[in-house]
């Protein structure tokens, strides 16, 4: 999706580090919001991409999560929009979340945290190291993907060939593709600049995302 | 305001989560949504109350960066493990146990005299979690997805980390499935400290590469 969270060289957010930035989360609930989300939403980036730019902007990170988990539980058929009022106000008047355990889920919930399913590599992928690439021009406002918008038309080379991956957005990941590492020389990026010394960006991204250059 | 855990036991159930808060503010709008969802998914079968559990508890508790510390100590005191760690991060951090989601294909990359990498996510904010569990607040701050891709050195300043205009700066924004874990250089003074000794020294920051591991005793 071409979103708001498409972020990197977007300027006027200030300092990185501020008061109390060196903790992970600050209440309870933040990091249970994040598992609602991860349980309803089924993929939960895109429900994030699909909140409304003012109020991405305007919510903490967890509770862009939290927003997610209540559009995919409506968006998927879990809860009606009406369920969830109604929720809200027996949570406002006081009435607390039943305690509901089920072994069976805390066990898939440990399986699924704690094992690692390594991709695989890629069989004769289209690009080899040191080949030039560029990352095409897009618009897909109501797909989600990964390509950032700051190396679109931007040549770099091919530093690495990671492994094959489902493409991000595809329903059911039909589509399986190489994923590249990209090498972008800062000044291709954002030009000769005398603030900073040149570096470079390394970026992931799928083949389709790219030409040969 | 109303005594949360009054309430809980009049309905004769535990409330360990979303027990009153201490501070006694009152609930806040983010924290009543979340409980209001919780409690419909809960209904419907869709989390358990122990599910939600299990995860804050894994991602807070058992994974972290007290697990990255341990692979980063390997590979300075081991140099056929740091080959490997190179060649292969999901593999040779399975080897110390360390394996999980968002962990499927670990990259390190590594610091040395001449090159310094620093790990982002412009689009969200994946991070390795095996390695280093939930990240800071300030990697998922709007200010270091942006910043960290267009000056990576001023972003460094603000952790006092100056490093000369020939060091070359790498930036890994991880746009796809590979998580990254920076091995920073190990620091002098460290010859005879054992692997326990070297993993204490290892900072979560260095692994992302916003600092750098201090020499011992500074």
């Amino acid at each position: 999706m071409e979103g708001v969270h498409d972020l990197g060289g977007v300027g006027g957010f200030g300092p990185v580090r501020t008061p109390g930035s060196d903790a992970t989360h600050t209440e309870e609930w933040e990091v249970r919001a994040q598992w609602l989300a991860l349980a309803a939403c089924h993929s939960s980036r895109p429900w994030i991409e699909r909140i409304d730019p003012p109020t991405y902007l305007a919510t903490s990170y967890y509770g862009r999560w939290l927003r997610a988990a209540e559009m995919g539980a409506v968006g998927n058929g879990i809860v009606t929009a009406a369920e969830l009022a109604g929720s809200r106000s027996r949570v406002e008047q006081g009435e607390l979340p039943g305690r509901a355990d089920d072994p069976a889920r805390a066990r898939a919930v440990t399986d699924y945290m704690t094992s690692t399913s390594p991709s695989a590599p890629a069989v004769s992928p289209r690009f080899a190291v040191g080949d030039a690439v560029v990352p095409k021009q897009m618009w897909q406002p109501d797909v989600h993907h990964r390509c950032p918008r700051y190396v679109r038309g931007v040549r770099g080379v091919i530093e690495r060939i990671c492994g094959i991956e489902p493409l991000a957005g595809v329903r059911r990941a039909e589509v399986i593709e190489p994923v590249y590492t990209v090498r972008f020389e800062s000044a291709a990026v954002w030009g000769e600049r005398s603030d900073e010394a040149p570096f470079a960006i390394h970026v992931d991204l799928w083949d389709s995302y790219l030409d040969a250059s | 305001m109303t005594d949360h855990n009054d309430r809980g036991h009049e309905h004769g159930d535990e409330h360990e989560h979303y027990a009153t808060p201490k501070s006694r503010r009152p609930r806040s709008e983010f924290e009543l949504r979340t409980m209001a969802l919780e409690a419909l998914l809960t209904e419907k079968g869709i989390v358990s109350t122990d599910a939600v559990d299990t995860f804050v508890e894994i991602i807070e508790h058992r994974m972290g960066p007290h697990h990255g510390a341990r692979v980063v100590a390997k590979a300075w005191a081991d140099p056929e493990y740091h080959e490997r760690l190179l060649a292969d991060g999901t593999a040779a951090a399975a080897e110390l146990g360390v394996a999980g989601a968002e962990g499927d294909n670990i990259r390190v990359v590594e610091n040395t005299a001449d090159v310094h990498n620093l790990v982002v996510c412009t689009l969200c904010s994946c991070y390795p979690w095996p390695l280093l569990g939930a990240p800071p607040i300030w990697y998922k701050s709007f200010a270091f997805r942006a910043r960290a891709v267009a000056e990576p050195r001023a972003v460094l300043r603000e952790w006092g980390t100056e490093l000369d205009d020939t060091v070359e700066v790498r930036v890994w924004d991880s746009s796809a499935e590979v998580r990254y874990l920076v091995l920073p250089e190990r620091p002098v003074g460290t010859e005879n400290l054992g692997e326990d000794e070297l993993a204490a020294l290892v900072t979560r920051d260095s692994m992302i590469g916003v600092s750098r591991v201090s020499p011992v005793g500074s």
